[in-house]
């Protein structure tokens, strides 16, 4: 038997949720807030899910449409500051690859060339309270890092000591304070997995974005799940995986979740403006090209000798 | 009589305590993982694979079918018949805390086995 209160065993449970497996440590073991930030996770989907999944059909609350339409703002301000190129109306695109669902295909050239026709003419709006149906918007991109957001909100309101660790996927938060800091291990991009690195920070939102996992081939192509919204076709990029890390702030969550694949789509050739952005707002990218380079800014990456990666820079 | 300074007898000797420390060697090494894959569906368990041995494991009861390849203390997902294939395309996991998800069969593949280094894997 131990007395120490430090060897006690975390709170963990994993789900499903947010197309992903989401799962949650709560350190002190605290299951009744653990079941707090599921509920919150489940409430995201939900959200999320009346936009961009299987129930398009019902209407949007005022919460629903509040939510939704601080992502659709956070990432036209990004678009504006950094001059970036995500698109969140492309949902008619992303449907016809079929790339969320099941069953992705290389559509038409004439069903791209109308899909990017209406895309192009769309004026950007925003979802009402009680709308529902829009097909149009594609929140990939951007669910997994708000839920993050509502996690923490939710944490900050319930937990006062100790921390958790809530991962969906391509988007987490790290919350509180832990001895040493959060250790972070970034998986390689490369086909036999591994790891490309670690390194350790304090609370804040950690996103990925690659074409490494989610993809398809068919006539001999490898086609990523993100699409240029200017040609229709998925994106052709020197980026392999990038990982941003926001600290705690308003939106923080779906900031990182957007940049992570604002900076995918951009390629190398887009680092030099990200890098600069990153300093003013103390945000940490780490940006593996397809050549064997790391590219690491405002985080104190240390690269895995193993890994067949070299770093660029020194930040 | 004459006695060579290495015997024939002695070379076989010699040979037999290095394929000896060889063989405890690689009993060793792969003795030392002591991790094991958990395969869950649905969040039930259903397999819990030692990564000690190479060994390819076909779980039953999956929507689409899947192949895990258990190789050199880590495992993959190597088939599947499933939509998407980003359990595939993760390839090969071996440290705790490690996943493997298969969206469209809910089954999910996780290094466990002694504490995890990271507190977070991405």
């Amino acid at each position: 038997m131990t007395l120490s209160g430090c060897s006690a065993e975390p709170y963990n449970k994993s789900f499903f949720a947010l197309d992903s497996v989401v799962s949650v440590t709560v350190y002190p073991s605290d299951e009744k807030l653990g079941e707090k930030v599921y509920e919150c996770i489940l409430s995201a989907e939900e959200c999320f899910g009346k936009v961009c999944g299987d129930d398009r059909s019902a209407a949007l609350t005022s919460e629903d449409a509040e939510r939704i339409n601080s992502v659709l703002s956070c990432a036209e301000g990004l678009n504006d500051t950094l001059d970036g190129r995500i698109e969140l109306y492309c949902g008619g695109l992303t449907s016809l690859w079929g790339i969320s669902g099941d069953d992705p295909k290389i559509p038409d050239e004439s069903d791209i060339s109308d899909e990017l026709e209406k895309l192009h003419s769309l004026e950007p709006f925003y979802v009402e309270e009680g709308g529902s149906g829009y097909d149009m918007l594609d929140l990939g991109s951007a669910a997994k890092g708000y839920a993050c957001d509502m996690a923490y909100d939710m944490l900050c309101d319930n937990m006062e000591k100790g921390y958790s660790v809530i991962s969906a996927g391509s988007s987490s938060l790290l919350y509180g304070e832990k001895e040493g800091g959060f250790s972070v291990k970034v998986r390689s991009p490369d086909t036999e997995g591994g790891i490309l690195g670690s390194f350790v920070c304090g609370q804040g939102f950690i996103s990925t974005s690659g074409g490494y996992e989610r993809f398809f081939e068919a006539d001999g192509n490898v086609y990523s799940h993100i699409l240029d919204p200017e040609t229709g076709y998925p994106v052709e990029t020197d980026l392999a995986s990038v990982t941003v890390y926001c600290p705690i702030a308003e939106n923080n969550g779906l900031r990182s979740d957007l940049l992570s694949t604002m900076i995918y789509i951009d390629g190398t050739a887009g680092l030099e403006k990200y890098a600069e952005y990153a300093e003013k707002e103390n945000i940490g990218i780490i940006a593996a090209d397809n050549k064997g380079n790391v590219f690491s800014y405002g985080i104190d990456f240390h690269i895995d000798k193993e890994s067949g990666y070299g770093l660029w820079n020194e930040s | 009589m004459e006695r060579k300074l290495i015997s024939k007898r002695d070379i076989i000797f010699i040979l037999l305590i290095l394929v000896a420390s060889a063989a405890a060697l690689i009993y060793g090494s792969t003795r030392e993982t002591g991790k094991n894959a958990v395969i869950r569906s649905d969040g039930d368990i259903i397999m819990d694979i030692p990564l000690s041995e190479d060994g390819v494991y076909y779980p039953v009861g999956m929507e689409y079918p899947v192949t895990l390849t258990v190789s050199g203390g880590k495992i993959a997902v190597t088939e599947s018949e499933c939509t998407t294939k980003i359990c595939v395309h993760t390839g090969y996991i071996g440290a705790v805390g490690e996943m493997i998800v298969c969206l469209p069969n809910k089954m999910t593949v996780e290094i466990v086995g002694g504490e995890s280094e990271y507190d977070l894997i991405i």
